[in-house]
């Protein structure tokens, strides 16, 4: 089956990402924005046009620009500077043309939980990364998501154990989450790894391994948080 | 009934206006208090303002979210009003009501459990149901 791609937003990336996808394969690429001057000059920049000036929570103009299209998968990316713009569209990709490939960047962290909660689970986090490492290293604990568990809403998890957190002294083997979830074990602070079946207690500077639903992400931040952070 | 109307929009106004006596309270949240100054509700009692920034969740929950029965939502457009009402949904006995511009995106956030009214033909019959009419 052919595929037409369908992304909503253009930034100073667009060029180069528009040339990357060509690469690995796709060359049905339309890029779509509600800014008629970043339309232009992305198609400046081509031969043939390639962006279309639009709102994306008009479904005529989804369709015009091929959401709909017979005969075709429809993959959805929405990475516009707004969330809220980004969250509508998607479910108006996934819950109204019944698409499976919508991927969308969330810009704001408090925002991750209502995408999941909506059902669009192939997310991008702005900065993420960076954010959490800085976080991290200031003694807060934050689950980094290491793997997502593709179309499932779902991640493996780290969580580094701070000083003062509640799960100090806990035994591994009979740790207790107040959620769903797999406790795969520890890698302690020396780099010596332990299975969730051994028992072991949880020490400072640990850092836990956990698949778990990323609506689960607070509460996880709030169980193993220190009391001194809390 | 403790009722959050979110946006500043004249359907707002109207809608307050017809409920305001059915009510124990009414919290108005927007950018800015700035465009209720000429609501004629001012001076009642019941009704508080806020303001700040819609989207986020701290400035919804300082407005009263965690304690309304009912929130309704007319922001700026259809797709901040979606997203507001999507963000407000964090009680499952709370009741959204979301006015839009373009019935065309009703049936998916219906769907989702929303309650839809049409901005330009504003009849607002389900909404004096629940308030026991």
């Amino acid at each position: 089956m052919n595929r037409n791609m369908i992304i909503n937003g253009i930034d100073n990336e667009s060029i180069t990402m528009y040339k990357e996808l060509l690469e690995y394969g796709f060359e049905d690429i339309v890029f779509i924005d509600s800014d008629i001057n970043k339309v232009r000059n992305l198609n400046n920049k081509f031969a043939n046009t390639i962006a279309f000036f639009g709102n994306s929570s008009s479904t005529e103009f989804l369709e015009f620009v091929g959401i709909n299209r017979i005969n075709s998968e429809t993959i959805f990316i929405a990475m516009t500077p707004s969330d809220s713009v980004n969250l509508i569209s998607c479910e108006i990709a996934k819950y109204k043309y019944n698409l499976n490939n919508v991927v969308s960047v969330v810009n704001s962290k408090e925002n991750l939980p209502l995408f999941n909660a909506y059902g669009i689970t192939e997310l991008f986090f702005q900065g993420r990364s960076i954010l959490e490492l800085i976080i991290n290293s200031s003694g807060i604990t934050l689950p980094i998501s290491l793997l997502d568990i593709r179309n499932k809403g779902t991640s493996l998890w780290s969580i580094k154990i701070p000083k003062d957190s509640n799960a100090i002294g806990m035994d591994l083997a009979k740790l207790n989450l107040p959620f769903r979830a797999i406790v795969f074990g520890k890698i302690d602070s020396k780099g010596n790894p332990y299975q969730s079946t051994e028992n072991i207690d949880i020490e400072e500077g640990d850092n836990i391994f956990i698949i778990t639903s990323n609506r689960n992400e607070e509460t996880m931040i709030r169980f193993f948080q220190g009391n001194k952070n809390a | 009934m403790n009722i959050l109307i979110i946006g500043s929009k004249i359907t707002l106004r109207k809608i307050s206006e017809e409920i305001i006596d059915k009510v124990e309270a009414i919290n108005f949240l927007d950018t800015t208090t700035n465009n209720y100054l000429n609501w004629g509700l001012s001076k009642t009692n019941k009704i508080k303002y806020y303001s700040g920034d819609i989207k986020k969740i701290d400035t919804l929950v300082d407005a009263g979210l965690n304690e309304s029965d009912i929130i309704i939502v007319h922001s700026e457009n259809d797709t901040e009003s979606l997203f507001i009402a999507q963000k407000s949904k964090i009680n499952a006995n709370s009741t959204i009501f979301v006015i839009l511009e373009d019935l065309v995106l009703a049936e998916i956030f219906e769907s989702l459990g929303f309650i839809i009214f049409d901005s330009h033909n504003l009849k607002i019959t389900k909404l004096l149901n629940k308030l026991g009419n």
